[in-house]
């Protein structure tokens, strides 16, 4: 407790430097003024915006990306609330009942709970994050190559069970992620590998490019398709500050919510999502008139908004303490922490605890900006939402061009991030996911490493992984977690999980 | 006789996928494989573009009995038209400087788009390109010429 106390203590004065603090505000700032745009998720965010991070020190900038991702996530909850437009997958539940408010002209009460729910949230899973982080690096410390590589593969296995969609697809992009992981030069033999002769590829295919190309330019491709379908239409803002009754009714579901969410975010795949998704059947489940929901219930607000915000701080725990990227935003994460030369894993807590208690504490403090931020602009972001998208698209092509460039100063980086906006204008089409094509693409590299080490350490032989308990153990739950999804009770259940939308 | 496909979509995804893992496990034959112990870098890249065929495979298979939707449209405009601008931002940015190259890329992508007010994008682009020019390159020190260099 005394550890935690005095640990918390580190963080705090790490993040409460005025430049760090100054940096935690920017990206709160930046993070909730294009989650806010409207057809620009949390991903596309964070990759749009990671070149300007690079010139910072590890520390601030990663305090940075942090703001930047949930004050996308908030943005995006604004959007849904707002215009019934969702900006990713996690918000798309708070749109039942967050848009039914604003037609309502209940939108700022909707606001306000959410942003009063989500700062619940966060607090109580910063506590969580701060508690656990020593503990889970502590065993992740003695963790062998076998280890890791049982580690990752349960980690893939549960994020496709958990993600929706098809999981045969979700595995095949997972591998083709990895496929893609595989070119540049092997590391062990410095023998380059599906190079093509491209001298720009010996160093392997930039991260930063492939996430701006899948979920920005992509992103840009289709929503130019459908431009002109979709009618934004702002309602009026009348009331913020919601009665005692609204707080008596929101209350509980917060606290529900927030418990589902910090649970569910620490699981790999899409913990955000599914996290806000299982609050809102819980709320209709335990409330007293279901038949409210889908009409403007608060509660149908406050819970999923609780849940997101839980898990979207929580799942900061595998990445922090096993190096374990556990959804495509932390995947984005790991490249900006390779980028910063810092190697995401138990070491970052040992080896820079300003780091990584710095980073924890900047997630309290930023979520408190986000309140502090967020209530009194809500009428600047309804503004911004009026932005045509005839404008807004221009600019994201030009700053990911920006970026692209800026990363290694290398026009390659420019056409890579070209091409892989044609890939996933592919992907969308052929209904094929862009998240575990990255999460294989971040995690096949280090499973290839590990792999190789566990087997040159153990003689080549295979029996290493079941032998060392830990890695056995991770064996065992990825088969479970692979055997659960072809079974036909549970394979239903997750599709009802998904579907809860009316 | 036509083979009736029940989910076009699928079936291109899959073959698409098993395309891309045929060409990289014909790759991959041309590096040494190793043993187990003394894994060669053709080792891990057979085993995962074996998997990739099996699974591109698969998701073909089961296209062909499982339902499922059509093969959905491609709408080329604004897909070529944004992967040009962005292919000619790159080439003309070490030639032509930062303003040039980005006013092309604002020009094409103008197109991608049905054009209501052009006078406005006229303006908010050449805000765009000072803005950006200012924050990137004069604020962030990004090392971009701005203009042609003249010899």
């Amino acid at each position: 407790m005394d550890a935690l106390i005095s640990n918390l203590a580190l963080g705090l004065s790490v993040a409460a430097d005025p430049s760090n603090l100054a940096f935690c505000f920017l990206g709160v700032l930046l993070g909730t003024l294009i989650g806010v745009l409207p057809g620009i998720g949390p991903v596309a965010t964070i990759a749009i915006l990671l070149p300007v991070t690079f010139g910072l020190p590890a520390t601030a900038a990663i305090i940075m990306l942090a703001g930047i991702y949930y004050g996308a996530q908030y943005g995006g909850s604004t959007t849904a609330i707002l215009i019934n437009l969702p900006g990713e997958a996690s918000s798309v539940v708070t749109s039942l009942d967050g848009y039914q408010m604003a037609r309502q002209g209940r939108a700022g009460i909707a606001l306000a709970v959410a942003a009063l729910g989500s700062f619940f949230a966060g607090t109580i899973a910063t506590i969580l994050v701060a508690a656990t982080g020593p503990v889970l690096t502590g065993a992740a410390l003695s963790f062998a190559p076998a280890d890791y590589f049982s580690l990752m593969l349960l980690g893939l296995c549960v994020s496709i069970v958990l993600a929706s969609g098809s999981v045969l697809k979700s595995f095949a992009m997972v591998i083709a992620g990895i496929a893609l992981g595989l070119i540049g030069v092997d590391v062990e033999t410095g023998q380059p590998r599906f190079t093509l002769g491209i001298p720009e590829l010996i160093d392997g295919v930039g991260f930063v490019p492939v996430a701006m190309g899948l979920f920005g330019i992509a992103e840009v491709i289709r929503n130019l398709e459908h431009l002109g379908q979709r009618q934004a239409v702002v309602e009026r803002l009348s009331r913020i500050w919601p009665t005692m009754r609204d707080l008596r009714a929101a209350w509980s579901a917060v606290v529900r919510g927030t418990a589902l969410g910090t649970a569910l975010g620490i699981l790999p795949g899409g913990g955000a999502t599914l996290a806000s998704f299982a609050a809102y059947s819980l709320e209709k489940k335990v409330a007293r008139d279901p038949s409210r929901f889908g009409k403007g219930a608060v509660e149908g607000v406050a819970g999923p908004e609780s849940a997101n915000n839980a898990a979207a701080q929580t799942s900061f725990i595998p990445l922090l303490t096993l190096g374990l990227p556990t959804n495509a935003v932390m995947a984005l994460l790991v490249g900006a922490f390779v980028i910063q030369g810092v190697q995401p894993g138990p070491l970052v807590m040992q080896k820079q605890p300003e780091l990584f208690w710095g980073l924890i504490a900047s997630m309290w403090l930023g979520n408190l900006m986000l309140v502090l931020l967020n209530l009194p602009l809500i009428g600047l972001w309804v503004r911004l939402l009026r932005i045509p998208y005839e404008i807004l698209y221009p600019a994201i092509l030009l700053f990911c061009g920006i970026g692209a460039y800026s990363l290694s100063n290398n026009v390659f980086d420019v056409f890579l991030t070209a091409f892989f906006g044609l890939v996933g204008y592919g992907f969308l089409k052929l209904a094929l996911e862009p998240a575990p094509f990255l999460l294989g693409f971040v995690l096949g590299p280090m499973m290839e490493e590990n792999l190789r080490r566990a087997l040159d350490m153990s003689g080549g032989d295979a029996a290493v992984f079941i032998e060392r308990p830990i890695s056995l153990t991770l064996l065992i739950l990825s088969a479970v977690a692979l055997v659960s999804v072809l079974m036909p009770s549970i394979r239903r259940g997750r599709e009802i999980a998904f579907k809860e939308a009316p | 006789m036509r083979l009736r496909v029940a989910s076009p979509r699928d079936l291109v995804a899959g073959g698409v996928l098993a395309a891309i893992g045929t060409a990289g496990l014909w790759l991959s034959l041309g590096y040494r494989a190793g043993t187990l112990t003394q894994m060669g870098p053709g080792y891990v890249p057979r085993i995962v573009f074996m998997l990739l065929v099996a699974h591109g495979v698969a998701i073909g298979a089961r296209a062909l009995v499982s339902d499922g939707p059509a093969l959905e449209r491609w709408r080329l405009r604004p897909l070529v038209l944004v992967v040009a601008g962005m292919v000619v931002f790159g080439i003309g940015l070490e030639t032509m400087g930062f303003v040039a190259s980005g006013a092309a890329l604002l020009a094409i992508v103008a197109f991608a788009a049905p054009r209501a007010r052009p006078r406005l994008y006229a303006v908010v682009a050449i805000l765009l390109l000072v803005a950006t020019g200012l924050v990137f390159i004069h604020g962030l020190g990004i090392p971009m010429k701005l203009w042609p260099e003249v010899e």
